[in-house]
């Protein structure tokens, strides 16, 4: 601060007195652990971030050439529709790569199936889709039939298929299967078979490191560092700082009121 | 002695009201479904809620001007931090948040971040100097210190636009509320809620009621954390702090949930304790992951610009301007800053339930913005709890618009009408623009709110960035150097403008289905959601630039700085 006869000039990073250089420091010194924690922690995470597959993605690398081309065993389809299903349960699929993913699952699975089945399986498939789109507008007792009609008929193909493609009966992916199928058999289009790979990467591809895996309270810890860390160290800035200028202020009889 | 009879009338009236409602709730409860119908208990606890703030307004309102201005300063620090946070908790906190995480996972944190960070930014550099400043409004602020009337009308202008911007969003989270409870669509929510929270404001001035803030925090807190304890309680996770026992969930959900064991056919409980079960979904916690489509810079600008953007709200601003001392004023801050944290730790809890019981393929899309309800609902927990969840995610938004739609009309009233175009207006007048203002507002807003535009916590980011881009550097400079003039101030500001236009244009005109030159760049670089982290900086270095090679600040400015705000 500087005051002269008739000039009067105040910039907080030149500070003229010693009042005006410790609150100078105070504020910076504040602001540079808040800029530090919160934007270094994260650009630490970028640093040694890995792209980190997940294992049905290597799972699916290993069978793909093969299903491409028609010859993949019995145990390959299996690991093949595992690999797909295990994506199609994330939640944060988007609709089109899901129609991709049951357009690639569909055939792999009637391919497994005897010629009588494939009827029966479609069939069963038309249901469970006209039932889905029901239940959306039912209520009350039409509501509860609809669930049990959906239930049954999920049943029916996971008795059909669990087997055939080595799933446990109540797995996950068994649970997920009757809806990765479509009614129609058709074969995975030229376009989709390009698609298929971007997806299961864009899926299955993670960036994680040390501090992503290490677990902090049950949380990874970066996650428990942004979520739960940076708020506490927000509020206790706020404090430290409340009491520090305060101090400040007093020392240098400033105007309190 | 009448006020006080008044008061006891108003107990009784508020006492007879609960007894009565409480068969009709009970009665209700087993009524609620997840979608498509009328939720007879949700809309009388609204309801309730609802004349409650007004009642309570009602008889601790402000017998006149003054005791309106002053009201904050006869509270005590904690009740300060509780107004603050009343007065921050919006529809974009109560369901926004937790939608953010839900669709975007970690990406979701930097609206966690970036509107807990910022007032840090608000406390070291704004909070002391404003209360010290004595100023009453942000355009009072800027007209008064760039000593510029122009400076005045065009913030004002922006306190309107940013305040116009933070209210589609909460149109948005009331449509969506008012869908689940009446069971109607989405399109009649918003103009049933638009009405209904116009007419709110409307009444709630006319009778007079000031906002007590405090009780609205306590009860729409209270809503928010109830059902997190239920949860975890009965999920079996750490349910005695769940704002740091849903770490377990957060892992779980990286790991996947194994389905339960068949006995005979029959699900058993699984490891969790209880009947789910998803496959392993990493993309939920892991940072920047490439199936949200997100990268860590908009991390970075997100949270940057929101940060930026809450130390320049104009109605977060005003609540130092009213604190008894500089000391109340910075420790008001801390508490409200805490406050608020209590909602901003508990959020992720109802994203990550979110995700588990979402995840069988029979639920179906559920929107990302309304999760919170959702959550509580596949939850099982009663619906008379799910009622009062959905309740204060409407009071928090009816809270924050009202309280918007009065600074916007006020500003135009007040800052515009009288002070620029008819400084001799009558009280009456002044008064009727305001209204005119008001409901003008408030329909505007709603028509916006039908577009469905983005999610709530992307919408209301836009008010954010303005903030950042117009607010923010005037009160930063105008503070912490006296070198800042006005035509510095106006060089800086019309650059925050232009990035701003700038952005809006590309946004609107791609929403409308058309496409502008090199829009893949502006999309990415300068995104609505968060120009502000270039257009902040920006708008600073015009300021000093042109500052510095005009004319400088008149010794008077200059000396009020030092003397009266720097000591």
């Amino acid at each position: 601060m500087k005051k002269d006869n008739d000039e009067y000039h105040f910039n907080l990073f030149i500070p003229t007195t010693e009042h005006g250089r410790r609150n100078r420091n105070i504020i910076i010194t504040m602001v540079l652990i808040w800029f530090i924690s919160v934007f270094g922690f994260q650009f630490l995470l970028v640093i040694l971030q890995k792209p980190t597959p997940e294992k049905p993605l290597l799972v699916f690398e290993s069978v793909w050439d093969e299903i491409k081309s028609g010859n993949a065993s019995e145990a390959g389809k299996q690991d093949f529709i595992k690999s797909l299903i295990a994506v199609f349960g994330k939640s944060s699929v988007k609709k089109e790569n899901k129609e991709i993913l049951k357009n690639a699952i569909t055939p792999v699975v009637y391919s497994m199936v005897g010629d009588s089945d494939r009827v029966v399986l479609s069939g069963y498939i038309t249901t469970l889709r006209e039932t889905r789109e029901r239940l959306t507008n039912a209520k009350d007792e039409a509501y509860i039939e609809l669930q049990a009609t959906l239930t049954g008929t999920r049943r029916a193909i996971n008795e059909m298929l669990d087997s055939k493609i080595g799933l446990i009966p109540g797995s996950v992916e068994a649970t997920l299967l009757p809806y990765c199928l479509i009614g129609e058999n058709e074969a995975l289009s030229a376009e989709n078979k390009e698609a298929l790979p971007i997806i299961m990467k864009k899926y299955l591809i993670h960036n994680q490191s040390v501090l992503t895996d290490t677990k902090f309270l049950g949380f990874p810890f970066h996650y428990f560092y942004t979520a739960e860390l940076l708020l506490i160290l927000f509020v206790l800035l706020c404090l430290i700082y409340s009491y520090r200028i305060e101090a400040l202020d007093k020392k240098y009889l400033a105007n309190q009121q | 002695m009448l006020n006080h009879e008044r008061k006891e009338n108003m107990k009784k009236f508020l006492l007879t009201i609960s007894v009565l409602s409480f068969p009709i709730l009970v009665h209700a409860a087993s009524l609620t479904q997840l979608e498509g119908s009328f939720k007879v208990g949700p809309a009388i606890i609204l309801i309730a809620m609802l004349i409650t703030f007004v009642a309570v307004g009602v008889i601790h309102r402000a017998k006149d001007t003054t005791d309106y201005y002053a009201a904050g300063r006869k509270i005590s620090v904690v009740s300060s931090g509780m107004a603050i946070a009343s007065n921050w908790m919006s529809a974009a906190s109560f369901l926004g948040m937790a939608g953010m995480m839900y669709g975007f996972g970690y990406n979701g944190l930097a609206y966690v971040v970036g509107w807990t960070g910022g007032y840090v930014l608000l406390m070291v550099l704004m909070a002391g100097q404003i209360r010290k400043y004595g100023k009453f409004t942000a355009p009072d602020f800027i007209g008064d210190r760039y000593y510029s009337q122009g400076l005045r009308g065009v913030s004002a202008v922006f306190t309107i636009l940013i305040s116009f911007a933070y209210c589609v969003g909460q149109f948005g989270g009331v449509g969506l509320m008012f869908k689940w409870i009446l069971g109607i669509n989405y399109f009649w929510s918003v103009i049933l809620g638009g009405s209904v929270v116009i007419l709110y404001t409307m009444l709630s001035g006319m009778i007079g009621a000031t906002k007590n803030m405090v009780i609205q925090y306590i009860i729409i807190i209270t809503a928010f954390l109830i059902p997190t304890f239920l949860l975890t309680y009965k999920f079996d996770y750490f349910w005695l702090l769940p704002q740091f026992g849903y770490g377990t969930i957060v892992s779980d959900i990286v790991r996947g949930i194994p389905a339960p064991n068949l006995a005979d056919g029959v699900a058993l409980l699984n490891a969790y304790g209880h009947n789910v079960a998803m496959t392993a979904s990493p993309e939920f916690a892991m940072p920047w992951d490439p199936s949200t489509g997100s990268t860590a810079f908009q991390w970075y600008a997100i949270c940057f610009s929101l940060m930026v953007g809450t130390a320049g709200l104009p109605h977060v601003l005003q609540r130092f301007y009213v604190t008894p001392t500089i000391r109340d004023a910075r420790l008001s801050c801390v508490w409200g800053l805490f406050f608020i944290s209590l909602l901003y730790w508990s959020a992720p809890v109802y994203s990550a339930f979110g995700k588990i019981l979402s995840s069988s393929p029979e639920v179906g899309n559920l929107a990302s913005d309304a999760i919170v309800v959702y959550t509580a609902q596949l939850g099982d927990i009663n619906p008379l709890i799910v009622g009062l969840l959905a309740a204060g995610a409407v009071s928090a938004a009816f809270s924050t618009i009202s309280g918007l739609l009065v600074a916007g009309s006020s500003a135009f009233s007040h800052d515009i009408y009288v002070k620029i175009i008819n400084p001799k207006a009558s009280p009456k007048m002044q008064l009727n623009v305001a209204r005119t203002g008001l409901v003008f507002m408030g329909v505007i807003v709603s028509g916006v709110a039908l577009m469905n535009l983005g999610m709530i916590a992307q919408l209301v980011s836009v008010a954010f960035s303005m903030a950042a881009c117009t607010i923010f550097p005037l009160f930063l400079l105008g503070i912490w150097w006296s070198g800042s003039n006005k035509a510095g101030a106006t060089a800086g500001m019309s650059v925050g403008i232009a990035i701003s236009l700038f952005s809006l244009t590309y946004f609107i005109v791609e929403k409308s289905g058309g496409m502008l030159p090199g829009h893949e760049f502006v999309s990415y670089w300068l995104n609505v959601w968060y120009f502000a982290w270039i257009g902040a900086p920006l708008a600073i270095l015009t300021n000093v630039l042109v500052s510095l090679v005009t004319k400088p600040t008149p010794i008077e400015i200059r000396k009020f700085l030092i003397e009266k705000v720097h000591n």
